[in-house]
């Protein structure tokens, strides 16, 4: 008997059809390879390695020129540049690292391939965003975080706390998910990355530049000035909490706009 | 009972603006038929695909694949479609055999022991069983063509929808297709696009023509072939002029078209009557001692020649 014959096939027609595969690919592509210790080992270094600097050296460095900073002050130079950079800098390496994932397959036709499968046009769109989100939360933020975390307590245990500092890293991880769905929106509905990468990062550089505090209350673009702020023990202005909101429905209406686009986009 | 059609089309058109990339298709391929979906660049043939797998959607009227609606029923129609785009594309670091596993994982959710049995026994049908563990991006045109048509079968469809199978394939690749397409004639229906006439012609049971986004012809081949006036073909030489007027008296001869070739002539005769040319032309044109006949037979025509006239005709006709 031919081997088709007896094969288990897969039913069902709902909006999951082929995520299951789909998610598995995408996850392979984050875990079995260098991926995620790249990605890790960048911001790692890039983030702790200028905490370090500021917290350990700075002060040595201060001192040496006549100029005294308390461990007080280091402390807090050290949250800025931490959640200051730490907002913008994963920012960054996940527009970069989505700006091709749903182009590129466009452009190549493996999109064309894929769908002319079995596959969700959802499952499709989702397949892209859970595993990015979980490879950047744990390569950017989490990784980066726990070493974070222990600089800190090296540095001063007392004025630590694990609470302020879990405030502090939700906000910069609200941050981070604005700028992917945000990508992958773009990149449903763009052909090409130029747009993508100047929408976005035009975005994340340029909006906390605009001065329209009616118009900056409803997007991400001070969340950096404000995620160091839990962190130092300093109440959270009220407009936080539309920032907040606002940011995180935005993140929310990107992910349903982008399924709903992915299901009008011709191939 | 007929047999309902696989593919049925009623008005489909696809329209960007004013530009119609397809207007008004009714498309009716029946079960079981190998049908070349014949036309030239810009006929409309993969806009014509892509609505029917639900990669677009149409402007306006509908389709159906196994009577299901192929905007609201896409899911469930490419369960048992089988596809291969013009230029296939897959991801290059992954090897023939695990781009077919990844494939499979759409269609099937076990056991892996067969899954892997089914992917040799594809891997074999396309002749990269050498090649299976190589990296797709390091392939030729023509390898990734067979990857291709092997992932069109991977789930035994009931519909194989081919964009131009044999373009990137060197004549024996092409020769395979052919086979390929041959063999499974008894198990599904299989609608190609193709430039190449040759090839419809040698497999083909059904034909559509497109021209600038519109339907020209739809049949059987044969009725394509052989739907014209029927036509004989005679070379001879000598004295004619008694032959020419004998025949000129035959009701059944509509027409004699003569020319002159190396002392030799040729007669091209249309006839009315296919059934009486066939049992007394031949004794007419040997009874005549004035002239010696060469050669004698049916008109063939090719399919080029057909589809040349259908797609000029269909020009001047706008």
């Amino acid at each position: 008997m031919r081997a088709e014959a007896q094969l288990q096939a897969i039913t069902g027609a709902g909006w999951w059809r082929g995520l299951g595969p789909l998610l598995r690919r995408e996850q392979r592509r984050w875990w079995g390879g260098k991926r995620w210790w790249v990605q890790a080992l960048l911001w790692t270094l890039l983030l702790n390695g200028l905490l370090a600097l500021t917290l350990f050296v700075l002060p040595q460095v201060a001192a040496s020129d006549g100029v005294a900073i308390t461990p007080a002050e280091a402390f807090e130079f050290g949250a800025q540049i931490f959640f200051g950079l730490g907002v913008i800098a994963p920012a960054i390496g996940a527009i970069i690292l989505l700006q091709d994932a749903i182009i590129e397959e466009k452009s190549t036709g493996i999109a064309e391939w894929l769908l002319s499968k079995p596959i969700a046009r959802s499952a499709y769109v989702l397949a892209k965003l859970l595993p990015n989100m979980l490879g950047m939360a744990v390569s950017m933020l989490l990784i980066p975080g726990v070493v974070g975390f222990a600089i800190f307590w090296v540095f001063d245990a007392e004025a630590l706390s694990l609470g302020a500092f879990l405030a502090s890293g939700g906000i910069v991880a609200l941050h981070l998910l604005f700028y992917l769905t945000l990508s992958l929106l773009l990149g449903v509905i763009l052909r090409t990355r130029g747009p993508l990468l100047g929408i976005t990062l035009g975005s994340l550089l340029g909006g906390p530049l605009v001065p329209v505090a009616a118009l900056v209350q409803f997007t991400p673009w001070k969340l950096g000035e404000l995620s160091v702020l839990p962190m130092l023990g300093v109440a959270l202005p009220p407009i936080a909490a539309t920032m907040l909101v606002s940011t995180a429905l935005w993140s929310l209406i990107f992910v349903g706009v982008a399924i709903w686009q992915m299901q009008r986009l011709e191939l | 009972m007929a047999t309902p059609p696989v593919i049925a089309t009623t008005g489909l058109s696809k329209r960007y603006g004013a530009t119609a990339a397809l207007e008004d298709l009714h498309l009716c391929v029946p079960r079981h038929a190998i049908c070349g979906f014949l036309g030239p660049n810009g006929a409309g043939k993969t806009t014509t695909i892509k609505l029917l797998l639900g990669l677009m959607r149409p402007s306006a009227g509908t389709g159906t694949i196994f009577g299901h609606d192929i905007v609201r029923d896409s899911l469930a129609i490419r369960t048992r479609v089988g596809y291969l785009p013009q230029q296939p594309a897959f991801y290059p670091e992954l090897t023939a055999r695990e781009t077919l596993r990844f494939t499979a994982s759409f269609f099937y959710h076990g056991p892996s022991h067969l899954i892997e049995a089914r992917i040799k026994e594809l891997l074999h049908l396309v002749g990269l069983e050498a090649k299976a563990d190589r990296a797709v991006g390091g392939f030729s045109g023509g390898e990734r063509q067979r990857l291709g048509i092997a992932q069109a079968q991977l789930n035994a469809p009931d519909l194989l929808i081919l964009d131009e199978p044999a373009a990137a394939l060197d004549p024996l690749g092409r020769r395979d297709v052919l086979t390929i397409m041959e063999r499974l004639r008894s198990q599904t229906t299989i609608f190609y696009s193709t430039h190449i006439l040759d090839d419809v012609q040698q497999v083909s049971d059904t034909v559509v023509i497109m021209h600038q986004g519109r339907l020209v012809r739809q049949g059987p081949i044969t009725a394509l072939l052989h739907g014209g006036q029927p036509c004989f073909t005679v070379t001879l030489s000598g004295d004619s002029t008694a032959l020419t007027q004998r025949l000129s008296q035959v009701p059944w001869i509509a027409q004699i078209s003569v020319s002159h070739q190396n002392g030799t002539t040729e007669w091209q005769i249309a006839v009315d009557d296919e059934a009486s040319a066939e049992r007394e032309l031949f004794r007419l044109l040997a009874q005549d001692a004035q002239v010696t006949v060469h050669s004698y037979g049916r008109t063939t025509v090719e399919l080029e020649t057909i589809f040349m006239q259908l797609v000029e005709g269909s020009s001047h006709a706008r």
